[in-house]
């Protein structure tokens, strides 16, 4: 039952990291691989201004989440933009390298240490049934559901959505009616890297932030967002949920050094099993 | 007084440029259809006007002024319209999605609404099917589609790649009186298509296309009778 309840708890977060990633590749057809990058800068971002100006996480979020919004339309600006027409190998060296670039210059400007944001709530928990939970941890959960509910809305409801939604089924379909193809991805980019803004300050107070940090929870996205489905929104949540639980209940039965290798072996499974993943690949 | 005169271009794909040197021009309000056979270059001619294939040579002109510099949604924008080969719906969202997607940008909810309204006078079958997923429909309705959502742009011209393709006689019947009650009230028609008998009756002037290059233009009365047309596309 613990090991259920942290499972989900640990899986909503996985799909707050995870949408971001599926939502850029529904639109754009580009994979990020710094993604995790950003959640890392995300995560620095919510520990210094907890450290320095003694922030707490919660409103960090509010602080955090337009600038790494507007990075990531700076990203698109300045690099993504002239990737897009390029062959998929060359975009993806574009994104992994930007990965490494980013992970050093962390690494320059934080150096390697650990840091943690610990507050007088840090060790409190919650009885949920049986079973207990963190008090970070539920708020990042909470937190993350809320954030996908509105997500869903967004793309199900608003004329936004709409036009994400319509880009991503046919991009040159989409252009002759009129719609504005870099205004979207600009969007896409701005809300995909944006939601890392919410899930970094919060995580910060839950596990230790380094530069290396981001990599971890790249391939972690990378094996819900294909399990789930490239592109699919409802595939992240099935795909979060099934990688968190699976995770925490190797770690329950087996070991830690175990659950780590979770996540891949879910991956492998898949891939022999349904080559397409479990859902779509077009946003519906 | 708005109208589109494609002056001296070339187009093409790799090294290989599959329309040379070809010039047409559509008045305000008439009917044109740019007929010729398969491969002929007709959709590469469609494709570089609406902006989706990049201009080799010569000159693209709306209401007198270069277009060629424009993106596709811009052109979409300044009133030219394509239900293109392929269709290139959004499968995946509904038909009244599909019409809405076309005018996000420039209208009120209300004037969309009106604008939805519009569509199905047209093609009464989609209003019964106007929650149903596009993917699902039959290749007729997708063509309807197709073609709301161009009208949804509000277009002062429609160019319409091979709409009668794929579909039984009976659906293109019902499509092609549907763009006749359209024209007539200032909208102006480009008309592709292989189907030469079928376009040259439903259109004012036509351009006669072959191996990428315009061999015939006129009347489109006198080109059913032309001995080239009835040699080479109509069977003699
Ligand atoms: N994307 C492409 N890449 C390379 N060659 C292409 C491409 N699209 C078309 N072509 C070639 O260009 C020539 C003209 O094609 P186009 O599609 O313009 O012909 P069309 O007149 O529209 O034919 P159809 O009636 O079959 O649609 C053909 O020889 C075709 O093989
Ligand atoms: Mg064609």
């Amino acid at each position: 039952m613990q090991a259920v309840i942290s499972g989900l708890a640990n899986g909503s977060i996985y799909a707050l990291i995870a949408v971001g990633l599926t939502l850029v590749f529904g639109i754009m057809r580009i994979i990020n691989f710094a993604h995790g990058e950003f959640l890392m800068i995300a995560m620095y971002g919510g520990f210094f201004a907890w450290s320095a100006f003694g922030i707490d996480p919660v409103l960090a979020v509010v602080i955090v989440t337009p600038v790494v919004m507007l990075i990531g339309v700076g990203l698109y600006k300045g690099l993504i933009r002239f990737a897009l027409n390029v062959p998929d190998i060359n975009q993806m060296a574009v994104t992994l390298g930007l990965s490494m670039l980013l992970q050093h210059m962390a690494l320059m400007m934080f150096t390697g240490n650990n840091r943690l944001i610990t507050q007088p709530r840090s060790t409190a928990s919650i009885a949920i049934g049986p079973a207990i939970i963190q008090v970070p941890q539920l708020i990042a959960c909470v937190a993350s559901l809320s954030l996908l509910g509105l997500l869903y809305l967004v793309l199900r409801r608003s004329d936004l959505g709409l036009v994400m939604r319509a880009v991503s089924q046919s991009r040159d379909g989409a252009a002759l009616s009129g719609i504005d193809i870099s205004a979207v991805y600009k969007w896409a980019m701005a809300i995909g890297i944006g939601s890392l803004g919410v899930a970094g300050p919060l995580m910060a107070a839950i596990l230790y932030v380094n530069p290396m940090v981001g990599a971890l929870f790249t391939l972690k996205a990378f094996v819900i967002v294909i399990v789930g489905g490239l592109g699919s929104f409802s595939g992240v949540l099935i795909g979060s949920l099934l990688v968190g639980l699976a995770e925490s209940i190797a770690a329950a039965w087996f070991s830690a050094a175990i659950s780590a290798a979770v996540p891949f072996a879910i991956l492998l499974l898949v891939l022999l099993i349904r080559p397409e993943g479990l859902m779509s690949a077009r946003m519906r | 007084m708005s109208n589109l005169i494609v002056r001296g271009i070339s187009a093409g794909y790799g090294k290989v440029n599959v329309v040379r040197d070809v010039s047409l021009t559509v008045p305000e309000g008439r009917r044109i259809a740019l007929v010729g056979s398969n491969g002929a270059g007709k959709s590469t001619i469609v494709r570089t006007i609406n902006g989706l294939l990049a201009l080799r040579g010569g000159s693209v002109q709306w209401d007198g002024v270069p277009i060629e510099s424009m993106r596709v949604h811009q052109r979409t924008r300044a009133g030219i319209a394509t239900v293109p080969e392929g269709r290139l719906l959004f499968p995946d969202c509904t038909v009244t999605e599909n019409l809405v997607a076309a005018s996000t940008w420039g209208q009120p909810k209300i004037e969309r609404q009106r604008s939805i309204e519009v569509v199905f006078d047209l093609f009464s079958r989609l209003r019964e099917r106007s929650a149903q997923r596009v993917g699902t429909l039959s290749g007729g309705e997708q063509q309807m589609v197709a073609i709301g959502r161009a009208l949804m742009t509000r277009p002062r011209l429609l160019m319409l790649d091979e709409p009668s393709i794929g579909l039984a006689p009976k659906v293109v019947g019902e499509i092609f009186e549907a763009l006749g009650r359209l024209t007539g009230s200032g909208l102006s028609l480009l008309l592709v298509e292989q189907n030469v008998q079928l376009s040259l009756r439903s259109v004012d002037c036509a351009y006669v296309l072959r191996r990428g290059e315009l061999v015939l233009e006129g009347n489109a009365a006198d080109l059913l009778d032309h001995p080239f047309v009835r040699e080479a596309y109509l069977g003699g």
